[in-house]
């Protein structure tokens, strides 16, 4: 090993080492939220147990975690993307069909590459292992399709979370203007707005209608069956507003501006958190593509030398 | 708040780059392999993947993007 080579080697260590350390150990204050959110962080850990975590990672109703499970698990999912998409699988039924050829296609191409991979080779052993990639193909591809509609139907109660607060201000305006009742103002709302969140309403103004529900039971059916929390916060508050006689308008504008309220605060949590989660992909983006570039430094003079030899 | 995010992305992309003029100008014969053909890829390479990281950063900070909601009539 030549002089040279050594002190590109030490370099590559110092210099990586230093550059995760940097980010690593920023020096700057924790601001009071930071450690709000640190200390809330911790205490949860603290707190949680076994079964917690596993409900936190798992969603469902039902602790069983399987096939007919995942599909009721993903039902809601369904649905309210069916809300947006004709081609989305509703009914168990065509979902399990869905999943089905799926995870079929993603055996059928495992197994073909393996064979292909076998045949090309010439190594023969190679086709052994062709079942195991394919179930590894099919189960991926039918649990990736899982993950997205869990990915997208997150994306869309996001959306409707957001939305839903100026669907009901524009009911709100109708009302205050006195051209509607409190319920033909949401109903003139909803069919105003091309939006999921106005789709949602709508749906709960057609339960009650056809099953002859009061609309807080309505909303908390829609928001059961779609998984929408914001519904069943807006049936409560219909229900406290019918309680005590507030006016609708009132309860509308006090939803409207709670909704708003709270979506900010989640999002300056989120911009809180930032900078802790950002620390993975800071290092998997920068700092592994420069370990691997010092790397690269280091060694190809090695390699260079090795293959004149 | 934000801005101190979006300035640690912009530290972070730059950070690596600084690191190699630095060893551009202190010891230039030891960026030498990055000036052969494998070398120029392997820094392709690198540098599109710090740019993609940079676009996933840049994404988990931005700010939500507030769009009008479509009118019915306009969307049929």
């Amino acid at each position: 090993m030549t002089a040279a080579l050594a002190a590109a080697l030490v370099l590559s260590v110092v210099g990586g080492f230093s550059i995760a350390a940097l980010y690593l150990a920023w020096p700057r204050r924790l601001t009071a939220e930071e450690w709000v959110v640190h200390r809330r962080a911790v205490l949860q850990v603290a707190d949680a147990t076994g079964g917690q975590r596993r409900r936190a990672w798992f969603p469902v109703r039902s602790t069983s975690i399987g096939i007919g499970g995942l599909m009721r698990s993903s039902e809601p999912d369904r649905l309210l993307l069916a809300l947006s998409s004709d081609r989305m699988p509703v009914t168990t039924e065509a979902a399990a069909r869905r999943l089905l050829l799926l995870a079929g296609s993603g055996a059928a191409a495992g197994i073909a590459a393996v064979t292909a991979l076998t045949l090309v080779e010439g190594a023969y052993w190679l086709a052994a292992t062709a079942p195991v990639v394919g179930v590894i193909g099919g189960v991926s591809l039918a649990a990736g399709q899982l993950a997205l509609w869990n990915y997208r139907s997150r994306r869309l109660r996001a959306e409707v979370a957001r939305r839903l607060p100026r669907v009901l201000t524009g009911a709100r305006v109708l009302l205050e203007s006195g051209a509607a009742t409190a319920e033909g103002a949401l109903a003139a709302a909803v069919a105003t707005y091309a939006d999921p969140s106005a789709d949602l309403v709508r749906e709960a103004l057609r339960v009650k209608e056809v099953q002859r529900l009061e609309l807080e039971a309505a909303l908390d059916e829609v928001a059961e069956r779609y998984r929408v929390e914001d519904l069943h916060r807006l049936a409560d508050t219909f229900r406290i507003g019918r309680r005590y006689g507030t006016g609708m308008a009132a309860l509308l504008a006090d939803f409207a501006q709670a909704a708003r309220s709270g979506w900010h605060a989640r999002y300056r949590e989120r911009i809180t958190r930032a900078p802790v989660l950002m620390t993975v992909p800071a290092l998997v983006f920068f700092v592994m593509p420069l370990l691997a570039l010092v790397m690269y430094l280091v060694f190809s003079p090695l390699l260079g030398t090795l293959s004149r030899l | 708040m934000r801005s101190g995010v979006e300035a640690s992305v912009i530290l972070l992309a730059f950070l690596p780059f600084v690191f190699l003029v630095t060893l551009q100008l202190l010891a230039p014969a030891l960026l030498a392999p990055f000036r052969s053909a494998a070398g120029e890829v392997v820094f392709g390479l690198a540098v599109a993947w710090m740019a993609l990281g940079y676009g996933v950063l840049q994404r988990m900070s931005e700010p939500p993007r507030e769009s009008r909601l479509r009118l019915r009539e306009v969307a049929e």
